[in-house]
């Protein structure tokens, strides 16, 4: 058993499954979606994203890609989050919350592809 | 120039490794970062808090990551927005010091990684490939940036001819990127001995014309120029031999120029004292040999040479076939390789200067390989005979100085040989097809020559170019020829905006296209086609060059002339 693959795979799966129970629920409901989750996605896939720096093969430097495309995502959904929060005057909108949990879905789809690239990558291995 | 070897052998890692491997080491810092961040944002949260007038608050993560960011950084506004309650305090007792710590690690992690020398070696070698890669013009790659390939790389650039650096002291490209050059000019810092290097240096680019190899190691300069004629045979190879076996193994596979100082100077010391006019002419036209104080009569004698190295042996070979008599002075050889006539000395001291019988000399060579010794040989000399000529040795350009001082007749400036030539072999290649020509010639022809020289520039300096005309170097004028305008030779040197005038250039050679033969001194009436090329010598060659490139110029000209006979 290698602890570091098993390290590597395991904080890929937590920023898929991180993300999908974010984004799952109602687009516009607020109370369907928990800002601790999202932040929990977002430190598991900034994680992810620092430990795939430095893959020299090529499916590693897709799953680097794909990992980058998954943190701007989160991110900017956090900041529109703190702009209507915080800032904006009519606060946490129906609108607000679906245009987040819209960014956050599209996290969710890098993160699924970063999963298929795994799995490609294992089942490929060989001895 | 090759003197020290390269530190730490990192030239053969690709740029993409290094990359690899300092992302690599970044994990650890920012990892820790994260986790340190995101645990006491978190906690900062959770905590429930109170407003001033008592109500229950809990932070909102944009407040925790406003607090831990100027906590972190050791900014420290203050407990914002509300006054922290005592768990509130105690939390942030115990994030503080971890916070700051991760923080200043991955900091001063990431700063030191991104000034290690691997990777700023790294990047200034992909900057290096960058530049080469969207050069778009012919350009000539220079391996060596000693004190040759300085003067080289400095009189080129004037020229305009683009140029690409390799040494393998990275204190020589720093000098490099310091220099003030008329063009940029890319500087690599590693072994053109090794064949990926050059790759990467450019020698597989489409647009690299020629390789000169002027390191100071002779054998480097072999590696090199046989990894060119292999890697890119349609290649220019220039080389700097100082030994006849190198000299010898590079002709053999085609190195196209292979320079040796010593026997080049041996060759001018030989045209001056046998035949004055030649050297009157290459002097004018080719002025490297610096100091050579004309016109000094050497008196009748014979000659001593003080070092049997390849220098005192190249001179000695020369006097020799002309049966002048001479005398070696020589300390460190085997007897039995010095010829019959030789001293057992330093030549530093007046004793053996006396036993060579020095009074009774025409002159000397100082041809040591050391500065000191050659110019306490030059020293002794003089005060012993005064009127005797003196030709020196100079081996290091730092000593300058001492050899102006110690007004030698003929100096031997090894790196300004290496590089003059090497200069003309690349910008005015017809000069040495013009000069091999001309010695073959007898005396009285060349002295037509300077006569014809004299006559036309008088006393002044002049320039030596060569115009190719081809539709990169001269439009205008391949214009006029394809739409069957007659150009002449005399067109080149007058003045397009009237006729009458001509500027003081005396045309000195000329190659018919597609034909290795030379026409010496060629008529200003000579007809010229496309492809030929000419050498000229004269003043105000920008000037004449200019002209050149203006379609309307010579088309005015042409005009003007048709005019008037008219």
């Amino acid at each position: 058993m290698n602890f570091q693959k098993v390290v590597f795979a395991f904080f890929i799966l937590l920023a898929l499954t991180l993300n999908f129970g974010f984004v799952l629920g109602a687009i516009d409901a607020p109370d369907h979606h928990n800002i601790y989750e999202l932040f929990a996605a977002i430190v598991v896939n900034l994680i992810a994203t620092v430990m795939k720096f430095g893959e020299r093969s090529h499916i590693g430097n897709v799953l680097l890609a794909s990992s980058l495309v998954a943190d701007l995502q989160l991110l900017v959904s956090a900041c529109i989050w703190g702009w209507v929060a915080h800032i904006s005057a009519d606060g946490v909108t129906p609108g607000a919350m679906a245009s987040i949990v819209s960014l956050a879905a599209g996290a969710f789809i890098a993160n699924i592809v970063s999963v298929i690239l795994l799995m490609v990558e294992t089942a490929t291995f060989r001895r | 120039m090759r003197s020290k070897p390269v530190t730490g052998g990192n030239g053969d890692r690709s740029t993409d490794a290094v990359i690899v491997y300092v992302m690599r080491r970044m994990r650890a810092p920012l990892i820790t970062l994260i986790v340190v961040l995101s645990v006491s944002l978190l906690g900062l949260v959770l905590i429930p808090g109170q407003e001033p007038d008592g109500t229950p608050w809990h932070m909102s993560f944009f407040e925790a990551f406003y607090f831990v960011s100027y906590t972190a950084t050791t900014i420290g506004f203050g407990e914002l927005p509300y006054p922290f309650n005592a768990a509130q305090r105690l939390w942030v007792t115990f994030m503080i010091y971890p916070t700051v710590i991760a923080w200043l690690y991955a900091f001063g992690a990431i700063l030191s990684l991104i000034q290690d020398p691997v990777f700023r070696h790294a990047l200034l070698e992909s900057a290096y490939s960058r530049h080469v890669r969207r050069i778009k013009t012919p350009f000539h790659l220079v391996c060596g940036y000693g004190d040759t390939g300085q003067i080289l790389v400095r009189t080129l650039s004037q020229e305009n001819q683009q140029m690409v650096v390799i040494d393998i002291d990275q204190g020589a490209i720093d000098e490099l990127r310091i220099e003030e050059l008329k063009l940029f000019v890319p500087g690599l810092s590693a072994d053109a001995a090794k064949s990926a290097h050059l790759i990467k240096a450019g020698i597989t680019h489409p647009y690299c014309h020629t390789v000169v190899a002027i390191t100071d190691d002779d054998r480097a300069n072999l590696k090199i120029a046989i990894s060119s004629k292999l890697l890119n045979p349609k290649v220019q190879v220039i080389c700097r031999a100082e030994s006849k076996g190198i000299e010898d193994n590079m002709a053999s596979f085609g190195t196209d120029r292979i320079i040796n100082p010593f026997n080049s100077f041996a060759d001018t010391l030989e045209v001056f004292l046998f035949s004055a006019e030649k050297f009157r002419l290459r002097k004018r036209l080719f002025d490297c040999y610096t100091n050579p104080k004309l016109p000094q009569q050497v008196a009748q004698g014979h000659w001593i040479i003080c070092g049997f190295g390849r220098l005192g042996q190249a001179v000695y070979q020369r006097l020799a076939s002309h049966g002048l008599p001479t005398v070696v002075i020589e300390a460190n050889r085997p007897v039995e390789s010095l010829p019959e006539a030789h001293v057992i000395g330093r030549g530093t001291e007046a004793v053996t200067l006396m036993e060579a019988d020095i009074l009774h000399a025409a002159g000397i060579v100082a041809a040591t390989d050391d500065d000191a010794d050659n110019l306490s040989i030059i020293m002794t000399a003089r005060e012993l005979h005064p009127r005797l000529y003196l030709v020196g040795r100079q081996n290091v350009r730092a000593n300058d100085a001492l050899f102006d001082a110690a007004a030698i007749h003929m100096r031997m400036q090894i790196n300004r040989i290496v590089a003059n030539h090497a200069t003309s072999f690349i910008a005015t290649p017809l000069f040495h097809l013009f000069m091999a020509q001309v010695q073959a010639r007898p005396e009285p022809y060349v002295a037509g020559i300077n006569t014809r020289l004299n006559n036309v520039m008088g006393e002044a300096a002049g320039d030596l170019w060569q115009l190719n005309l081809t539709v990169d170097d001269a439009p205008a004028i391949c214009r006029a020829i394809a739409n069957g305008q007659t150009m002449m030779i005399r067109h080149l040197i007058m003045d397009p905006w009237s006729c009458v005038v001509t500027r003081p250039a005396v045309p000195l050679a000329l190659q018919r296209h597609g034909t290795d033969e030379v026409v010496l001194m060629p008529e200003l009436t000579t007809q010229l086609a496309a492809g030929d090329s000419i050498l000229l010598f004269g003043r105000d060659h920008k000037v004449c060059l200019n002209s050149r490139f203006s379609i309307e110029a010579v088309e005015f000209m042409l005009q003007n002339e048709r005019a008037a006979m008219a």
